[in-house]
């Protein structure tokens, strides 16, 4: 009897013990993945909400508006800064972004409804240590086409507004990857919009 | 017969506490997936707030319509549109201070698991402030320190007619740059608490000085006009 009773508890014990770890696992799995997908995600939301935010600050870097000789003298150093911005948060402390995985930050005029204007959308591409140098440090995007030139940004009323884009790919980092083929790989995109800040 | 009631009675009670946790963990889950997502959520909401209120800040202290027109433009080009999806954007100027624009969101977050349960949607809301600083007093009375208005020594102010320019060549701005200069004798009501004291001396010069001066104290109007002819610098 008492026999019986050890070898039926164990039974239990190992049905628990088999039953249990893959649901367990996957549970856990599931909770670490989704819990890093919406760290990148905040990540990227202040990432983009601080372009925006430098890039609606610095307007057309000072100066007359327009691109003439003589106008905006600090036009070309407005989109570094605005990547630079993006780039610090991105890499900042505690981030689980891998900043190879992030292809592009596009910075382009908002329409009304906040999307990018076809045709007025600066793009930048990730390339490591290959960008200008913002405050001493080198950035690891590279612009590509620049069709929104800083020197016409106008805060004048109503405001122009610039709207922040980054596109990233996410690579999942447990191994329920190899089960849920949604967590091998997928894209996430953020973008912020702001206001070109006037000065009066 | 009694082993196989004994063996019955085990499994199930393994099942029932399997069933137990796993309800209880899924429930976990759903409570971490629902919250984090919540999170998300009010972080873009807080987004579009900043937006809202850094674009229609610059509109007041006078233009409050413009203000709230372009701050609610900027949050719905963040997402959040006034009136949309359940979304409602305020924005105003503060009561105490007319030069801080207050902009509140408010938007609903769908739930993932908490609709089990009956609850589709959790409320969210975010404010944001901005303040629009205006020119800074300086310690001169009644000015700023910037631009005024160029007068000659006969004019009264704000009444001052264009300024024929040193090479007679066409008039001057009547706009040019103010410097408020505080004085001996100098009224002060922007700056230093204790007044400079006019004791009489040096007497008032009516030809310089402006007559509409109170009696505690002069003032001194320098106006600076282009050279008649430009300057050759000596590098």
């Amino acid at each position: 009897m008492i026999r019986f009773f050890q070898s039926e508890d164990a039974q239990g014990l190992v049905e628990f013990a088999l039953v249990l770890p893959p649901v367990l696992l996957i549970l856990v799995f599931g909770l670490v993945e989704l819990g890093t997908v919406l760290s990148v995600a905040m990540t990227m939301s202040s990432a983009t909400r601080e372009g925006a935010r430098v890039a609606s600050a610095l307007v057309n870097g000072g100066g007359a508006l327009g691109c003439s000789a003589g106008q905006s003298p600090n036009a070309a150093s407005v989109d570094p800064n605005v990547i630079a911005a993006v780039e610090r948060v991105l890499v900042g402390t505690g981030t689980r972004v891998a900043l190879a995985d992030l292809t592009q930050i596009r910075i382009a005029k908002a329409t009304l409804a906040g999307a990018e204007t076809a045709g007025q959308i600066n793009t930048w591409n990730y390339q490591l240590n290959g960008g200008p140098v913002v405050d001493g440090q080198q950035l690891d995007f590279v612009p590509a086409s620049q069709p929104w030139q800083a020197c016409s940004r106008d805060n004048g009323s109503p405001a122009d507004s610039a709207v922040i884009t980054i596109t990233y790919t996410y690579r999942g980092r447990t191994p329920l990857r190899m089960l849920v083929p949604m967590f091998n790989q997928f894209t996430m995109t953020d973008h912020t919009v702001m206001a070109m800040n006037a000065n009066r | 017969m009694r082993t196989g009631r004994f063996r019955r009675e085990q499994r199930g009670q393994v099942l029932v506490i399997v069933a137990v946790m796993i309800v209880a963990l899924l429930g976990f889950t759903g409570l971490v997936t629902d919250v984090a997502w919540y999170e998300v959520n009010l972080m873009r909401i807080q987004r579009a707030a900043d937006a809202a209120a850094l674009a229609g800040v610059v509109y007041l202290p006078t233009n409050v319509a413009g203000a709230q027109n372009a701050a609610l433009q900027e949050s719905s080009k963040n997402g959040f549109a006034n009136g949309q999806n359940g979304v409602t954007v305020t924005a105003a100027p503060e009561g105490l201070n007319n030069l801080i624009l207050g902009v509140t969101v408010t938007a609903p977050v769908r739930s993932w698991f908490a609709r089990l349960f009956g609850v589709t949607q959790f409320n969210a809301r975010r404010n944001a402030k901005a303040e629009f600083v205006l020119p800074v007093p300086m310690g001169s009375p009644q000015n700023y320190y910037g631009i005024n208005v160029i007068c000659r020594n006969s004019d009264v102010p704000p009444n001052c007619p264009l300024v024929a320019s040193a090479d007679g060549s066409g008039d001057l701005s009547a706009l040019g740059f103010f410097g408020g200069v505080e004085a001996r004798g100098t009224d002060r009501q922007n700056g230093d608490a204790y007044s400079t004291y006019y004791n009489g001396n040096p007497a008032l010069n009516a030809g310089f000085d402006a007559p509409s001066t109170p009696a505690s104290g002069y003032t001194t109007r320098c106006s600076a006009r282009p050279e008649a002819t430009p300057r050759t610098d000596v590098v």
